[in-house]
């Protein structure tokens, strides 16, 4: 009984098992198209993880501008002090240039006076009467004159040694007419001299006060927009 | 040497088709496809039906390629596969419920020493309801113990054995049955 039964499921088993059944062509077909749709939805996938990524990166990269605004901010009004501070210093430079243009006017008129003197000197010297030659002569010193009265100011005594030295004798019409051009020379040429010389001495003082009072301004605001900063904080 | 060359080309396929590999799959495929339909049509009636549920079988198959662990036969693990998608196939499409029934006898064929044909084998198999079936070729033909199926298709142990008691009851009758039709054709 038992091996019939054996028998009937073995042969049940067996012939089952041994059987083949050949699907259809477009089984595959099908499995195929199935496969190949498969195969696109992990990459799908990555490209959703990408651009979940991507927004991560965007919205952290948007928090940290935003993050950082403030300080830039504060930046920005640091900047303003100091441009301000500049703009006060640019200010106090014209008042100096102002100064110093109205020290040069008053430098111009001492050298006109100077000047005069040189004339009412020349007009004290007893001239013979006026030569061409002697008038270059003239025109010559005062050239010289000019140039001395450029470098150095208090040596005028010492020109007029030189003058006197010389000793020429000049048509006083004549040395008015030279020393009147001449006069305006003097004055821009001096002008040079003066601007140089007082912008040297200047600078120094100007630095000093210009560093000082930047220096001065930033720590104001810097403590301000501390305090400004705290209360936000605070807040 | 044949049979480690085999062996190791089956592998070689195995990693190919892994890595996407069209042709590959194909191998693999043609190879075991005819087979698998059959494990299919033991458990479903119609051809078609059967090819679908193979298809979507094979396709669990090679996307789950990279888990084979190269334990056992690369035939066995697909057949499992099979079995398994037919069964889920036959519980979600008929919804075949499993009525508890602990009252069983151990049914036994009678002496039947008669060959049948393949197409006949089916043919009594197929006459027997989706439960019965499923238990029955689960336990005849596959080999697994009445506990794995309870398991595999959320059954009691007892409902698996009744089941098949049932079965090869209702096989007994058809077998008579046919072979009464079969004398009285002859």
């Amino acid at each position: 009984m038992k091996m019939a039964q054996n028998k009937l499921e073995t042969q049940i088993k067996e012939k089952l098992n041994s059987r083949e059944i050949n699907p259809t062509e477009k089984a595959w077909d099908r499995l195929d198209a199935m496969l190949s749709v498969a195969e696109q939805k992990p990459k799908k996938q990555s490209f959703k993880f990408i651009g979940i990524a991507a927004s991560v990166l965007l919205f952290l990269s948007i928090g940290f501008y935003n993050f950082n605004k403030n300080k830039t901010e504060i930046q920005t009004i640091e900047n303003v002090v100091v441009n301000e501070a500049e703009k006060e210093a640019t200010q106090e430079n014209s008042s100096i240039n102002q100064n110093n243009t109205q020290n040069q006017k008053k430098i111009n008129k001492i050298i006109n006076q100077k000047t005069q003197q040189l004339v009412q000197i020349n007009q004290n010297q007893k001239v013979n009467i006026s030569n061409p030659l002697i008038n270059k002569d003239t025109e010559i010193e005062h050239q010289n004159t000019e140039v001395i009265a450029q470098k150095e100011m208090p040596k005028i005594s010492f020109q007029e040694k030189i003058v006197q030295q010389k000793t020429v004798s000049v048509n006083v019409d004549d040395l008015l007419a030279s020393v009147e051009k001449p006069t305006k020379k003097e004055t821009k040429s001096t002008i040079k001299v003066n601007y140089n010389s007082l912008l040297s001495q200047v600078d120094g003082e100007l630095d000093r006060t210009f560093r000082q009072k930047v220096i001065d301004k930033i720590a104001k605001n810097y403590q301000e927009v501390k305090v400004a900063i705290a209360n936000r904080n605070q807040e | 040497m044949k049979v480690i060359n085999l062996y190791q080309q089956e592998n070689e396929i195995i990693e190919q088709a892994v890595e996407h590999n069209r042709h590959a799959q194909h191998l693999i495929y043609s190879k075991f496809s005819p087979k698998m339909l059959s494990v299919c049509r033991q458990y479903i009636k119609d051809v078609h039906q059967a090819e679908d549920v193979m298809i979507t079988a094979f396709m669990k198959v090679f996307t789950n390629l990279k888990n084979f662990k190269h334990e056992g036969s690369f035939e066995g693990w697909i057949r499992r596969i099979m079995i398994n998608e037919c069964i889920s196939f036959i519980r979600v499409q008929k919804k075949v419920k499993f009525i508890d029934d602990e009252n069983y006898f151990e049914e036994s064929f009678n002496n039947i020493e008669s060959q049948f044909s393949v197409e006949d084998i089916q043919f009594l198999i197929d006459s027997l309801p989706d439960g019965y079936k499923m238990v029955f070729n689960l336990y005849v033909i596959e080999g697994y113990k009445h506990q794995e199926i309870a398991t595999l298709l959320g059954i009691n142990e007892g409902t698996s054995k009744s089941q098949l008691s049932h079965a090869k009851k209702m096989l007994q009758n058809n077998i008579s049955k046919l072979k009464n039709y079969e004398n009285g054709t002859e």
